[in-house]
């Protein structure tokens, strides 16, 4: 969360999408509201209208890094995290 | 829904809110009154989301609201839904692969509160970190 609004939430360059994978909505919502989740999320019943389907891990959680074009760029958390700090690098 | 909205009605009467672009809010019923700058509304789940100026976002049913506020969204839809965040990146994310997707009439959602409300996309970025999870 503090990463988030610290490295993200302020970053124009990048932003994150929650893909929930929760089927009831009730219960992404408690979750969501239990952890003050401060992204967009898709839920799953519209991951497919989103195009983010083609990008469905086999497992959760999973992170990944997408371009604007949808080619993926870093893949697992620790790899997304250290190439948005890089990309910010980039950019000063 | 009913206690939420109390609330944020009561914190806007505390802060003695008010901008030029704000509209005073009535409740049904009539006996509460909150000012507050409307950023969005989502039609399929018949919500608004309002800006108060603590920097507090609420949304919350717009059947809580009075016959003349109901009127005033009716009358006023096609502005209403080009105030939301989402009205100014909204040509840049057509663009885009990825963009194109989350622009979607009602594709994203963003709390609001304890609930999920209809939520557009604030900027335009070259770049999405997707985190796919679930509360299992």
């Amino acid at each position: 969360m503090k990463q988030y609004n610290e490295e993200i939430a302020t970053n124009p360059a990048v932003e994150m999408i929650h893909a929930s994978l929760d089927r009831d909505k009730k219960a992404a919502e408690s979750w969501a509201a239990k952890e003050g989740f401060p992204w967009p999320t898709v839920m799953m019943d519209k991951i497919k209208e989103s195009g983010l389907e083609e990008y469905m891990p086999r497992g959760v959680p999973n992170y990944k890094l997408l371009s604007k074009d949808g080619k993926i760029v870093a893949e697992g958390k620790g790899e997304v995290f250290a190439k948005v700090a890089e990309l910010k690098k980039e950019e000063t | 829904m009913k206690k939420r909205y109390i609330l944020a009605a009561a914190l806007a009467s505390l802060l003695g809110l008010g901008t030029l672009t704000a509209r005073t809010w009535t409740s049904a019923d009539g006996k509460k009154t909150f000012k507050g700058e409307l950023k969005a509304l989502d039609k399929a789940a018949g919500k608004i989301t309002v800006l108060l100026s603590s920097g507090k976002t609420v949304s919350f049913s717009t059947e809580l609201l009075s016959d003349a506020d109901k009127e005033f969204i009716r009358e006023n839809e096609a502005a209403i839904e080009n105030v939301g965040p989402g009205a100014q990146a909204g040509g840049a994310l057509n663009e885009q692969k990825i963009g194109k997707g989350l622009a979607k009439e009602g594709v994203l959602s963003k709390l609001a509160g304890e609930t999920f409300a209809g939520y557009k996309l604030e900027k335009a970025p070259e770049y999405y970190i997707v985190y796919f999870s679930a509360s299992w």
